[in-house]
């Protein structure tokens, strides 16, 4: 601090002299990387606090719809529905829609792989609640367990109501069980196809094993017209 | 004389052959590229392995297509702003650190520079997870700041600039330090101007990453008005299918603004040699 | 013995972590909190539908090591290694020698040399994939064979190992020119008035004066090479015979982490790699200071 003060007293020494713009050209000049590292922290910490106190952190309900054929990304049709039906209040938490997810986990291959790799990000980092697929596709990755199994725990009785329309599949881990469980629900007769033709083959819905907001998936099945 | 001379034509003669060949060799998949942005669907599938030029015109209007289905404007500036930002925060991390590394002496040095070893050798997988975790947590996500976070420090970087601040001589620092500037000055007045072309080497490289980086933009920017070009365009995929000439024409069109980056970059380089030829 | 620091040295001292501050920040936090992330998870069995980590000791490790497919998968890396990492260097080196130079279109082939840089993965896949073709393929269309060129375990690892090298040519030679442009000019001009010939020229300025560079290239490829994973899954189907043979060490954590949700066993692969690349690393740092020229 005092090294800090004195230099301070010796450059004021010897601005003193120099005219208003000499004395702009020499700060600029020997302290041009000072003033701007001064700078970028003001700007930074402006932008950060701006950020902190105006974003919108949590969800109420991200889905991802995978290889979908039309958009039902942000600001479909699908989605304003779905925002209508729940009446969830936007101001406070967001309601997530992406459809720009390409992969096919049965053929892994090609220039694919940052989309699945995205797909699992999301979905282990707890931030996605359900993803829709094809049946093939949505077996192949509910195998790896990122799936709920719809018939254990909370699960089983939140989703009973559509016992009929569950999807089985044989895990990897052979330790978790050795039977087939209910981890998708079919959706092939509902809008998403008939109406609003995401998938021309019907398509399943997995709940992830992470989410943390199940009800919304179960709201977003009634949206549907399954209850 | 004239034999030297003759020795010489030829010699530059065999460099062009060999400079021309590997230009070839390169250039493929990138001719391949405009190419079948100028096909139709159906020839650009085609097996046979001769038809490489378009044989039923040249489709120009797959470039129009695709202009008109993206808003390439707002592309363009999200992924410009990434790359700068990433490449200011990466040259002006890696230029002081390699600095400390490369000719200041502090205990822990050998330690901490291990440290920066160990990042470049596991899969950039691992880390994708936790810093979505960070940014979200932050409120980051659907910002520029989430979209420079990961590029914010880059251990390649300090790795290549200990690298060029080892190889400057020593007699420029004494120098220096007789004239008693402390290191800070040594550091941004004499140094650093001698290690632009290294850190023009990084710049060039992080901004190519930053403009591959697909997987990151897709994760951290859900929103289209915030996302960069590469994974703008995945919506493509969906949309056109297998359609290669509309992918291919999207991918060009991207391309063209690095193309234009680096030219200018890459005058640097040029303008590199005199400078510093004569200085040293 | 511990010598006490004098003022300067202690200056300089603050200095130094001062500058290196940010960077080591950045990384402990980016990278560094992952990696302990990693290897507290190749100690558990992981996520299977939700049920989160599960302690399991050694036991991962165990079956790592114990699996020859993990071996095979480290061989099959370094055979990839020893394609890309020398022709990859020796090429780049020759074209930036030759660019270097001053003469007619240097700035143009500079930019052909970079447009793979930044190509669209997906038409370098088609292409290369196009060439390789065991049918339609450009390849075997000239040389009249019917060469099996990425599904023949045999072959297979050497055109990959092609297509490691013709991606990595412009990176080492942009790294390369950057170097040869931090060599004085005089140092040439004095050997040319002494009468040295350009490869005696090339043998007694550009190689030593170039070592750093090169060690770093060479340091850094190395590391790149192990860790190589994209290539292969862009060009090998899931289905290809001979993927056994030519998957690397990532692709194989790639398979148990992201596609069968085995983290721990995928972490698990990522401490050998690491703990493998480590001691390679510090074989190298031996080696530099014996033969790479500092002024």
């Amino acid at each position: 601090m005092e090294r800090l003060r004195l230099l301070l007293l010796s450059e004021r020494e010897k601005l003193k002299g120099y005219s208003t713009g000499k004395k702009l050209s020499y700060i600029a000049e020997y302290y041009w990387l000072h003033l701007l590292l001064v700078m970028g922290m003001l700007f930074f910490t402006v932008y950060f606090v701006y950020h902190a106190f105006f974003t919108i952190r949590e969800n109420w309900f991200y889905i991802t719809f995978v290889n979908s054929m039309q958009d039902a990304g942000e600001g479909s049709a699908l989605q304003q529905g779905y925002i209508d039906y729940s009446g969830y209040d936007l101001s406070q938490k967001n309601v997530l829609f992406n459809s720009a997810c390409y992969f096919d986990a049965t053929r892994q291959g090609g220039t694919n792989n940052a989309y699945y790799q995205s797909f699992i990000a999301t979905i282990e980092a707890g931030a996605l609640d359900a993803a829709v697929m094809e049946k093939d596709n949505f077996i192949k990755v509910a195998e790896s367990g990122r799936f709920q199994d719809l018939s254990a725990g909370e699960a089983a009785e939140r989703f009973a109501f559509c016992r009929d329309r569950f999807v089985y599949c044989l895990p990897y881990d052979e330790t978790y069980s050795e039977t087939e469980i209910p981890v998708g629900i079919d959706l092939s007769d509902t809008a998403l196809v008939t109406e609003y033709g995401l998938y021309e083959d019907g398509c399943v819905l997995g709940v992830s094993a992470y989410s943390r907001h199940p009800e919304a998936v179960v709201l977003f099945l009634s949206y549907l017209g399954i209850d | 004389m004239e034999s030297y001379e003759a020795k010489q034509r030829l010699n530059k003669a065999l460099t062009h052959v060999v400079l021309i060949i590997m230009s070839f060799i390169m250039l493929v998949p990138f001719a391949w590229m405009i190419l079948t942005a100028l096909k139709t669907n159906q020839e650009s599938i085609s097996v046979n392995p001769f038809y490489i030029l378009p044989h039923n015109g040249w489709h120009w209007e797959n470039f129009g297509t695709v202009w008109l289905s993206y808003n390439f404007i707002t592309l363009y500036k999200n992924t410009l702003l990434m790359i700068f930002w990433r490449v200011v925060c990466a040259c002006l991390t890696a230029t002081m650190a390699g600095y400390a590394f490369g000719r200041l002496k502090f205990p822990g040095k050998n330690a901490l520079f291990s440290l920066v070893l160990i990042q470049m050798m596991v899969p950039a997988q691992i880390f994708i997870i936790p810093q979505y975790l960070m940014v979200s947590s932050m409120g980051m996500l659907n910002s520029m700041f989430g979209l420079v976070f990961p590029g914010m420090v880059t251990a390649f970087g300090t790795y290549l600039l200990k690298t060029g601040y080892e190889g400057l001589p020593k007699d420029l620092e004494e120098a220096a330090m007789i004239d008693g500037c402390n290191i800070g000055q040594r550091f941004t007045r004499i140094m650093m101007p001698l290690t632009r072309s290294s850190m023009v080497s990084l710049g060039i490289f992080t901004a190519v990453f930053a403009f591959k980086d697909l997987m990151w933009p897709m994760i951290v920017c859900t929103n289209a008005q915030t996302t960069t070009l590469s994974a703008g365009l995945a919506k493509m995929q969906g949309q056109y299918g297998s359609e290669y000439p509309t992918m291919m024409a999207a991918a060009t069109l991207a391309v063209l603004p690095m193309v234009i980056i680096y030219v200018i970059f890459q005058k640097q380089f040029v303008e590199g040699i005199a400078t510093s030829g004569g200085k040293l | 013995m511990k010598k006490k620091m004098t003022e300067a040295e202690k200056r300089e001292a603050r200095w130094g972590y001062l500058f290196v501050a940010p960077t080591m920040i950045g990384l402990i936090i980016l990278n560094f909190y992952p990696i302990f992330n990693t290897v507290y998870q190749s100690f558990c069995k992981t996520g299977d539908f939700g049920k989160g980590n599960v302690f399991i000791g050694l036991a991962n490790y165990a079956s790592v090591i114990g699996n020859s497919e993990t071996w095979q998968s480290l061989w099959n890396t370094i055979k990839y290694a020893l394609i890309e990492v020398p022709f990859g260097i020796v090429i780049a080196l020759i074209l930036a020698v030759l660019l270097n130079k001053k003469i007619a279109g240097r700035s143009a082939y500079r930019t052909i040399f970079f447009l793979p840089m930044v190509c669209a993965p997906a038409a370098v896949a088609m292409v290369w994939k196009w060439l390789y073709n065991t049918q339609f393929g450009l390849l075997n269309n000239i040389f009249h064979t019917q060469i099996a060129w990425i599904s023949d375990p045999k072959i297979a690892w050497i055109a990959i190992g092609i297509i490691g090298v013709w991606s990595i040519i412009g990176y080492n030679m942009v790294l390369f020119i950057s170097g040869l442009q931090e060599i004085p000019g005089d140092y040439y001009e004095a050997a040319s008035i002494d009468g040295a010939n350009g490869l005696r020229q090339f043998w007694n300025i550009t190689v030593p004066l170039l070592s750093p560079t090169t060690f770093f290239i060479v340091q850094t490829r190395i590391i790149g090479a192990l860790t190589i994973f994209d290539l292969m899954f862009m060009v090998m189907d899931k289905t290809n015979v001979a993927l056994p043979k030519v998957q690397s060490i990532v692709y194989l954590f790639y398979q148990y982490s992201f596609t069968n949700g085995n983290k721990g066993y995928g972490a698990t692969i990522v401490m050998v790699l690491l703990v493998f690349i480590m001691i390679l690393t510090w074989i190298l740092q031996q080696v530099e200071k014996k033969i790479v020229y500092h002024n």
